[in-house]
């Protein structure tokens, strides 16, 4: 526990490493979660991302040893956390051949595993390092970490109004990034 | 891509500022404020500008559930994991039920690639592999190219079970019809293919119960595949809860748009279920819509819509808007994009569906499961008239009501005869029971079932042919009746399986006969009782029992078509063989000398008749126990024969015997006991006058019919056309029309329009109008009469020669003379013909002929016509036969009217009853 708490503080310092090893630890953590939740649970429908992420958080947290400004930045690794995990995902399964048909199978009641494209996450994670700091926060809180905008705004010590304007700014400039003038459609 | 926009902090700084109060203001305000705010620079202008483009287009930037990616992301199963001897190579997707894998076999010897699905953990996984080990041979029976084969099945890392099936590369149905613009007669062919698929299960006997579009794929090539077949039913409710509707919480966890009502109320399901759900994927393909309007997914909410709601037609549904926000189903595109994605317009699509098509998708979708389409083909057979233009079953409303109509048209006739009737009967005893409507009435049909029931087991031929019919595997008919036409369309079925088997396609080919000729279709009863005797023949030699009761049936048939001299021969044939295996005295010989005794009546050897029905009388009395209702039905016969003889006293006591036995053996209120009585009260007019008590006794006679059969029986109604008449002779005319008309329908319901015992009442009726001085009446109901014979004996039938009679009656009372001749002349010739001069019915017109020239003032021709009659009548028939004193009867009018009053009192007193 003092070793979350060390290196939370480690972190906030700019510690990179302290901040990496936080979230490769959410990481392994929100994995074995999932994990075991699909083993408990009998439909993937009923598993909820955001119960798993306040589970792992809780984990590290153990249970509140950590004082609000911990807690508040650990929620924010934590979608950091989520985030390299659909990234990573993205890149294997970019290397993967699809052919167009084979995007087109659908199964209906199924999802397919991932409704997003690996390139355009791709891009996207490239891009969202190139915003400012609060903005990318809150992309990946509400994004990656499925956080609500109240959640959101207690996390990062904002309001929520600031939180939805936020939002709307880093949408616009991901948008530049990713179409480069040339949007789709 | 994404270096190229890199700009400085302060001047993003800049530009956010202002960003956020442009996208404040309305587009026209807009430019006028960025010109004030940015003034002079252009680069600050430029940057805004295109962050607030960027804003207006950021609709599809991260609306996706990044975090349940991210979960699923994370739980995915790995590349390469082995699931039992197979590879995994990529997931597919994922489910309510597991997960779905692209896998390759992987022992060595070849690299199949198959979906395995992943089915999620659950502490039962054993007991599930050992279910799939028992259905697996049933599920991979399953060999059809649009069913996507069950391959393998077992259970991984010791408790995740998993099933391998044929790996498919499509899209659901829907999808790939929207995308490639199908119109509507292309995606009806596609659909038949998924018909076809879906009955070769259902002839496996295997339900899919889950049909969606997610299991219709089409593959590239346009290949329709049908996925997870019986695994519905493979994984219990309570282990994988894709079938339990209810999640924890009370809401579907599966999508219910394509669940049938008696799914969704949890009752057990039939390949109808089916039918329904491809019924709802038809509507779709149609028209881009679901049949209900799911507003919520509660249960109370789908239960209500799927079993309350009646659906838009599909010709409404697609000039409807797109539902709004609060539908749970994802319709929401609009009239216009889902002709389109049909190949035509919105009014054109609407025709097209609006008719056929809309009736039959309507009929796949009924609530009640007996009033869809029996089955995957019979929708597909409709759709197919429907591309070829032929009238469409769907529209002939219900399939119930259909099967209803059957019911009463091709209902088994119930004859007065034992142990035929009886077996034959089963069929009216059902369908009476299904007519009855109080309780009462239906405890009435279910003790004369009963009784029908105990003559069944009885007969050994019928029985086994019943047996054999009443399969209970394979139910016969939705409506939960077996009506006759069931029975020969099994027994047709039944045929073929027998090929090898000649003695009992003899014995299935002679019980087929019978039913043909209880529905009066006699023309099929003979030719399969041609082949039965044929057959046993062959088998058995000329002097068979067997082939004995088969020339027994057949001469019977003979006899209902009017060919009575090889009735006769044939019945004398069977009479033979009796006799010499059985011996003289035998009650079976019995029964073939009741058999040509009745011949010999429509063969106007009236002695003879009375001969043979004696010696029957005889024999039964010797052989049988007293109180053998076969006895009663001989005791019956015989008074018959008596009464035309004119031996009206024994003719009483022999019918009041054969009364008193049959009303102990079926109970005071037994039917053929009361029909005996109506024949008594008949009796009783006929020799004493004695309308009123004839009345009487039909009167008790008729509470007592209805008491033991119901309202609605035919043998009811046909004694209520008796009373009727009676009533009509006796001026009662009002109640008289009332009952006969009644009598009428129940016949007509019972019967349909084609049978005989149909005309005679029609007959009957008119007879009372006519009576009653309804002339117009009576002809109109007698007409329908004569083209029921028409239709049903030919106009060359000796029982037509008797309508036409009734119908010289009538056309003689309507004063219409000269067509009432042509019509007697018709008759007369028939009955020459058939029965020879000598028959007593031929005097009969003959004289009445000579009425008609009498009415229209011929006294020529009537005098010398009378004499004919009066001469071919009195060689064959005593004086007393009351046919022949009503002829005397009308001579004396007929000198009456010409004035000779002494010769008109001469024949007056021989009309006299003695």
């Amino acid at each position: 526990m003092d070793e979350v708490a060390r290196l939370l503080e480690a972190a906030r310092g700019g510690d990179r490493d302290a901040l990496n090893r936080l979230v490769s630890l959410f990481y392994d953590d929100l994995r074995e979660l999932a994990r075991r939740q699909l083993r408990r649970e009998i439909g993937a429908r009923t598993m909820h991302p955001t119960s798993l992420v306040h589970e792992a958080y809780m984990k590290l947290a153990r249970g509140g040893a950590l004082n609000a400004e911990n807690r508040v930045h650990l929620l924010a690794i934590a979608a950091r956390a989520m985030r390299q995990v659909l990234i990573d995902d993205a890149r294997r399964r970019s290397s993967v051949k699809r052919s167009a048909a084979w995007k087109r199978a659908v199964l209906d009641e199924l999802d397919t595993a991932s409704e997003l494209d690996a390139d355009e996450l791709l891009a996207l994670d490239g891009a969202l390092d190139e915003l400012e700091p609060r903005q990318r926060q809150v992309v990946q809180c509400r994004f990656f970490g499925g956080l609500e905008e109240q959640e959101i705004a207690t996390a990062l010590g904002v309001t929520v109004r600031t939180v939805r304007r936020d939002w709307v700014k880093a949408r616009a400039w991901l948008y530049r990034s990713l179409y480069d003038g040339s949007p789709p459609d | 891509m994404t270096g190229r926009h890199r700009i400085d902090r302060a001047l993003r700084h800049k530009v956010e500022a202002i960003f956020d109060e442009a996208i404040e203001l309305a587009r026209p305000e807009r430019e006028r404020f960025l010109v004030v705010r940015c003034g002079a620079d252009h680069r600050l202008r430029g940057e805004v500008h295109a962050l607030v483009a960027a804003h207006e287009r950021t609709a599809g930037i991260l609306e996706g559930n990044g975090a349940a990616a991210a979960l699923r992301a994370l739980t995915e199963v790995n590349r390469d994991r082995r699931i039992g001897v197979y590879r995994v190579l990529r997931e597919i997707g994922r489910g309510g039920m597991g997960i779905v894998f692209l896998a390759e076999r992987d022992d060595g010897q070849y690299h199949q690639r198959v979906a395995v699905k992943l089915l999620h953990a659950n502490p039962d996984a054993e007991e599930l592999h050992q279910r799939f080990l028992a259905e697996r041979q049933i599920l991979a029976s399953l060999k059809h190219p649009s069913i996507a084969q069950l391959l393998d099945g077992g259970v991984a890392d010791g408790h995740l079970p998993f099933l391998v099936m044929e790996y498919v590369d499509g899209a659901p149905i829907t999808t790939h019809c929207d995308h490639h613009r199908l119109d509507v007669a292309s995606r009806l062919r596609l659909f038949r293919d998924v018909c076809a698929a879906v009955h070769y299960a259902h002839r496996n006997l295997i339900i899919h119960r889950d049909l969606k579009p997610g299991n219709i794929l089409v593959s590239r090539e346009g290949e329709v595949k049908l996925l997870d077949f019986g695994v519905a039913k493979l994984l219990d409710p309570a282990i994988a809860p894709t079938i339990q509707p209810l999640t924890r919480t009370g809401v579907w966890a599966m999508t219910p748009e394509y669940a049938s009502p008696e799914q969704v109320r949890s009752e057990p399901l039939t390949t109808t279920s089916d039918v329904y759900a491809l019924g709802v994927v038809l509507y779709e393909l149609l028209t881009g819509r679901l049949p209900y309007n799911l507003t919520s997914r509660s249960h109370h909410a789908v239960v209500d819509a799927v079993c309350s709601q009646q659906p838009d037609r599909p010709s409404v549904v697609v000039t409807r808007p797109a539902p709004g926000a609060g539908a749970a189903t994802a319709d929401s595109t609009a009239p216009e994009d889902i002709a389109r994605s049909r190949g035509v317009a919105v009014e054109r699509l609407r025709d097209l569906l609006s008719g056929d098509l809309d009736a039959i998708v309507m009929m796949a979708l009924r609530k009640e499961p007996a009033e869809r389409y029996g089955s995957a083909e019979l929708l597909w057979q409709d759709l197919q008239r429907y591309s070829d233009g032929l009238p469409v079953l769907a529209h002939r409303g219900s399939r119930l009501y259909r099967a209803r109509r059957f019911l009463r048209r091709h209902r088994v006739e119930s004859t007065a005869a034992a142990v035929v009737a009886a077996s034959l009967a089963i069929g009216t005893a059902i369908a009476v029971r299904q007519a009855a409507v109080t309780a009462v009435e239906r405890d009435r049909a279910e003790r004369a079932r009963a009784e029908a029931e105990q003559a069944l087991r009885q007969s050994e031929g019928v029985t086994s042919f019943l047996v054999g019919l009443y399969d209970a595997d394979a139910p016969v008919s939705g409506g939960g009746a077996v009506t006759a036409e069931d029975l020969l369309r099994r027994g047709a079925g039944q045929l073929e399986a027998l090929r090898g088997q000649p003695l009992e396609q003899a014995r299935m080919l002679e019980a087929m006969g019978r039913v043909h000729t209880s529905m009066a279709r006699y023309a099929e009863a003979r030719a399969k009782l041609e082949r039965s005797l044929a057959l046993r023949v062959a088998q058995l030699g000329h002097d068979h029992s067997e082939v004995a009761r088969t020339l027994y049936y057949l001469s019977d048939v003979l006899r209902r078509m009017g060919e009575y001299a090889r009735a006769d021969s044939v019945s004398r044939q069977a009479l033979a063989i009796r006799t010499a295996r059985l011996g003289p005295r035998h009650p079976a010989t019995a029964e073939l000398l009741a058999q040509r005794a009745a011949l010999a009546v429509y063969l106007s050897d009236l002695t003879l008749a009375e001969a043979l029905s004696r010696r029957a009388l005889e024999i039964r009395r010797a052989s049988l126990d007293p109180g053998d209702p076969a006895i009663g039905a001989s005791l019956a016969q015989h008074a018959g024969h008596l009464q035309r003889l004119g031996k009206d006293a024994d003719a009483d006591r022999e019918l009041r015997e054969a009364i008193t036995i049959h009303q102990e053996a079926g109970g005071p209120e037994s039917p053929d006991a009361a029909m005996l009585e109506f024949r008594l009260a008949n009796s009783v007019v006929d020799v004493r006058g004695d309308t009123a008590q004839a009345e009487a006794m039909m009167r008790s006679a008729l509470a007592r019919m209805r008491g033991a059969l119901g309202e609605q029986h035919p043998r009811t109604a046909w004694a209520m056309s008796e009373l009727a008449s009676l009533l009509s002779r006796r001026g009662k005319h009002g109640e008289a029309e009332r009952l006969a008309r009644t009598s009428f329908e129940i016949h007509r319901r019972t019967f349909g329009a084609r049978h005989v015992r149909v005309a005679e009442l029609a007959r009957n009726l008119a007879m009372v109008h006519l009576r009653a001085g309804r002339l117009a009446d009576a002809e109109r109901v007698h007409r329908e009469a004569l083209r029921i014979w028409e239709r049903t004996l030919g106009s060359t039938h000796s029982e037509y020669a008797g309508a036409l009679g009734t119908w010289a009656d009538i056309l003689t009372r309507l004063e219409r003379y000269d067509e009432a001749i042509v019509a007697r002349k018709r008759a007369i010739d028939i009955r020459r013909r058939v029965l020879g001069p000598g028959s007593t019915v031929y005097g009969i017109d003959v004289a009445r002929l000579a009425g008609e020239y009498a009415h229209k003032g011929d006294y020529v021709v009537a005098d010398s016509l009378f004499r004919i009659a009066l001469a071919s009548q009195s060689r064959y028939v005593p004086d007393r036969h009351p046919d022949v004193r009503w002829m005397y009867g009308l001579m004396a009018e007929r000198y009456r009217l010409a004035g000779k009053r002494a010769e008109a009192e001469q024949f007056a007193r021989l009309a006299q009853p003695r």
